[in-house]
């Protein structure tokens, strides 16, 4: 981790007073917290420098040791340079003023474009870490299909009654119903006579009349016509239900 | 009501319902636009000033081959240290330290520079290199590994 200038991070002079330092602190630290319950981790990381920030500078002892810190760094590109080898002791060579002093604004003008590099790569980062605004939800999709359906609604009304009058009459219009699955006859009698229908359970019978034992019916056969035939009573149970 | 009437309000709002979620979607997809724009713009901004922090590097780095000679230039540029090595090239080769520890002694100064790195998983930061100057010249180091 290389050095980490925490005034620049709290956005303040350095030599600020205690009250800028935590002015400055509110300041940054509300613009990465500002809105979201989602931080990501640009904003965590902003976060945690701001954190170790005030946790520096707002501890004397701490501050003083870090300013301290500070301050050689920016003697160091100016002071003058000494002799110099890699190969262990100094075989002395001599570096003229003027080549310092231009080493030092080399070294200076290096350490501006790194700044800059860092605040364009913090650029960038920050607009990654934008999210788009989600207008177009499902919700207002939803929304908006249930105005129109409710104006539809209050506009054709009759469109949304349900005929169940029709139904009934189909479901109930009879008289008897079959209590298991039985057979109709062509005479009112069980011996020598033809059979000339099963019936499931359930069927419905209006009854035309009735004999002793069997109840006179018609029903529809394949081909569409009109049949009547006979049922023996015990095959049958009166409907409950009122009959229109 | 009149049959004009009702079928021009239901109309209206089924009309009123659409556009606004047309609006929506415009919006939408302008707002992502933006933000694409934005981000290829900071991108190309960083691009930028990493070339001009690179052609800044190389000049400094030829000036110092000018003045202390190639192989002082080459080690600076690989970060590597020497002793001997001049407090600004310590700068230039690894960069500002997080803490520096300053002792004045009778007749010389000795510093400490002390560099860290923030453990990924745990967060907290933890020394890995040392370097003991004395009179603004590296006299030891110690690489914390």
């Amino acid at each position: 981790m290389s050095f980490k200038n925490y005034y620049e991070i709290l956005g303040i002079e350095s030599g600020a007073s205690t009250e800028q330092i935590r002015e400055g602190y509110r300041n940054v630290s509300a613009r990465h917290k500002s809105g979201t319950n989602h931080i990501d981790e640009f904003h965590q990381e902003r976060l945690k420098d701001i954190n170790e920030a005030i946790e520096v500078l707002s501890n004397p002892e701490k501050k003083r040791e870090y300013d301290k810190t500070l301050n050689i760094l920016d003697t160091v590109i100016t002071s003058p340079p000494n002799h110099v080898s890699p190969s262990q002791k100094p075989a002395s060579i001599n570096v003229d003023q003027s080549d310092a002093e231009r080493i030092n604004e080399l070294i200076k003008k290096h350490f501006e474009k790194e700044k800059a590099l860092r605040e364009k790569y913090e650029l960038l980062l920050y607009s990654q870490s934008a999210k788009p605004v989600r207008h177009f939800t499902s919700v207002k999709v939803i929304l908006c299909a249930v105005i129109i359906g409710v104006a539809f609604y209050f506009h054709s009304p009759h469109r949304f009654v349900f005929d169940f009058a029709d139904t009934k009459k189909e479901n109930f219009t009879y008289e008897y119903y079959t209590k298991d699955t039985t057979l109709i006859y062509a005479k009112p009698e069980l011996k020598k006579t033809k059979v000339l229908k099963g019936v499931s359970k359930g069927t419905g019978f209006n009854v035309i009349s009735e004999t002793t034992y069997f109840f006179k019916i018609a029903y529809l056969n394949e081909e569409g016509r009109n049949i009547e035939g006979f049922i023996k009573k015990e095959e049958l149970e009166k409907s409950t239900e009122i009959p229109f | 009501m009149n049959i004009l009437v009702t079928d021009t309000i239901l109309y209206g709002i089924i009309g009123a319902c659409f556009a606004y979620l047309l609006l929506m979607y415009i919006m939408q997809k302008a707002k992502a636009a933006g933000l694409e724009k934005r981000v290829k713009k900071a991108r190309a901004a960083y691009e930028e000033a990493k070339q001009l922090q690179g052609k800044e590097k190389d000049k400094l780095i030829d000036h110092i081959s000018m003045v202390y000679g190639v192989e002082q230039a080459h080690y600076v540029s690989m970060g590597k240290l020497w002793a001997g090595m001049p407090m600004n090239l310590l700068l230039v080769a690894r960069g500002k330290a997080s803490n520096i520890k300053q002792s004045v002694g009778v007749d010389s100064v000795t510093q400490t520079w002390i560099y860290t790195e923030t453990d990924k998983n745990t967060g907290s930061n933890r020394k890995i290199l040392e370097v003991v100057l004395v009179d603004n010249e590296v006299n030891n180091w110690n690489t914390i590994s």
